[in-house]
């Protein structure tokens, strides 16, 4: 579908607006929503999400007085918060810590609050948890050594290094 | 597995004809990605096929997809690829992809993983009627399974790790699809849509070859994800829901008492139309059929078996009538095909 904009680029935003009672379609591009602000009456909607994100950094910039202009950029994947901002779109599990700053801006404006609450996976204990798994293990592992239990060492250093790998690849940002 | 799926109506939309179907049906779909590869916006083609074989294999080992087919999406036609969107089972933005990506799909279309959309993973689970509780229930299960072998991104602090930070968190989005003719004919879906958008619920339009509102059917889903957990999320939307059936089940009331004429003279001037038109462009007869619910729904009109209506829906979108005809068609000659269709079936 095309921009009813500018009647060149393809539409990718889609809302529905209700004005007195009767609802309107509109099919807009992106540089065009932008260009006009654009402000739907449902909150929430991509546009607005948009703007959100926009906003959050803007804010961000001015607050670092012009930090932005920086372009600070990924270490793992390489996507600068530029691109970010651009696209919407973060590039990989590393972003998170990478913008954590600029993040924190956005979640806020988007979300219901910056912590997670919900499911975790099995195979990542909880943090308070593996630390304390950890540093129990690291006890037994020094006893290991002392009692010269070399097999019981074995498997205390690789359950060790099993659960910092899980902790280290899954960032704690 | 697109000749089986022609000949069979997906499951969720199998009802009970007596019921009153305000709710069609409930979807969830959580997002949820490799903690080892970018995101797919970011990574290579090779890494995008090494994530069709990791989650090709992990599917495999679950009790939901175990020997499912893998769909590569550079295999399939474009008629191909629109009819799964038609059914619900892929996203828009999945066919328009040029990279490698894959769908995998249950036998009974319940549950299916697109793989490489916005994030590696993207599973769903469509049941029909307003059963997000059940949904969750079996998508939550399924997704414990996958996890077994697959390395999720997570976070303790952010949860799942996702490409957009809008779906952060949890990475569940729950939607349900209702029919919501009288509040739309009494001019009252704008303040459902304002009040339910304060507590970060979305109210969209759906059904159609773009994203425009077609047939009175609704989209409800939450835009929260991250801060509520999952339980939560999906309780609260059953509740919201509830509401917004009370109050559609209210209006029909009011007017079949106020306006039973007005309702008879409507679904009857639908029924002749769908019944003696040559030419019906999807709009209209989207439309057309959404009175010929409502004339079911509220005893008015008895013509029609609202399972043969809630089969045309889904039969009459462009991709549906070419799968169907056996061969691509015009617009015009869908617009044509379209009316025989639903002259037969009537």
């Amino acid at each position: 579908m095309i921009c009813s904009f500018c009647n060149e680029n393809e539409a990718t935003i889609h809302f529905t607006e209700v004005i007195s009672g009767k609802m309107e379609e509109t099919h807009i591009c992106e540089e065009c929503a932008q260009k006009k602000g654009i402000e739907t009456s449902i909150p929430f909607s991509f546009g607005d999400i948009l703007s959100a994100i926009t906003k959050g950094i803007e804010n961000l910039g001015q607050l670092e007085g012009g930090n932005f202009l920086e372009n600070p950029e990924c270490s793992s994947c390489g996507l600068t918060l530029k691109d970010f901002i651009k696209q919407g779109r973060l590039g990989c599990p590393k972003c998170y810590e990478s913008f954590n700053d600029a993040l924190k801006d956005i979640i806020k404006n988007v979300q219901k609050s910056p912590n997670h609450t919900g499911k975790f996976p099995k195979f990542f204990p909880r943090d308070e948890d593996s630390k304390r798994r950890i540093k129990e293990l690291e006890e037994k592992l020094s006893q290991a050594v002392e009692k010269e239990h070399y097999e019981d060492c074995a498997v205390y250093r690789d359950e060790i290094k099993r659960l910092k790998h899980i902790t280290e690849n899954n960032q704690n940002v | 597995m697109f000749e089986k799926m022609i000949h069979h109506k997906p499951p969720w939309l199998i009802t009970p004809p007596s019921k009153k179907n305000i709710a069609i049906s409930s979807r969830i779909r959580l997002a949820r990605n490799m903690s080892d590869i970018p995101f797919p916006g970011r990574c290579t083609d090779e890494h995008r096929k090494e994530v069709i074989i990791r989650v090709s294999k992990a599917a495999d080992k679950t009790t939901l997809l175990k020997d499912a087919e893998v769909l590569m999406l550079d295999s399939l036609s474009q008629i191909d690829k629109q009819f799964l969107v038609e059914r619900h089972l892929v996203s828009p933005e999945f066919i328009q992809q040029n990279s490698p990506s894959a769908v995998i799909i249950s036998n009974d279309e319940t549950c299916s993983i697109m793989i490489n959309e916005e994030d590696h993973i993207r599973m769903q689970i469509l049941r029909s009627e307003l059963n997000i509780e059940e949904a969750w229930e079996m998508i939550n299960k399924f997704d414990s399974e996958l996890e077994k072998s697959l390395p999720y991104a997570f976070s303790s602090k952010y949860g799942y790790l996702t490409a957009c930070p809008t779906n952060v968190g949890t990475g569940l989005r729950a939607s349900v699809m209702l029919h919501l003719p009288a509040l739309v004919h009494e001019h009252k879906i704008g303040s459902v849509m304002s009040a339910v958008g304060k507590i970060g619920i979305a109210v969209r339009g759906l059904y159609g070859e773009s994203s425009d509102s077609k047939g009175n059917m609704f989209q409800i889903s939450n835009q929260i994800t991250l801060g509520q957990n999952e339980k939560n999320i999906v309780n609260q939307l059953h509740q919201i829901v509830l509401r917004i059936i009370e109050h559609e089940n209210k209006l029909r009331d009011t007017l079949v008492v106020n306006k039973p004429h007005q309702i008879k003279n409507d679904v009857g001037r639908a029924y002749g139309t769908l019944k003696y038109a040559e030419i019906l462009t999807s709009e209209e007869a989207t439309n057309l059929l959404s009175s010929l619910l409502i004339g079911a729904d509220l005893k008015v009109f008895n013509e029609v078996d609202r399972a043969i209506v809630n089969e045309l829906l889904i039969n009459i979108q462009p991709a549906h009538l070419q799968k169907i005809k056996g061969k691509e068609l015009t617009a015009e000659e869908r617009d044509i095909y379209r009316a025989k269709i639903i002259r037969n079936r009537l």
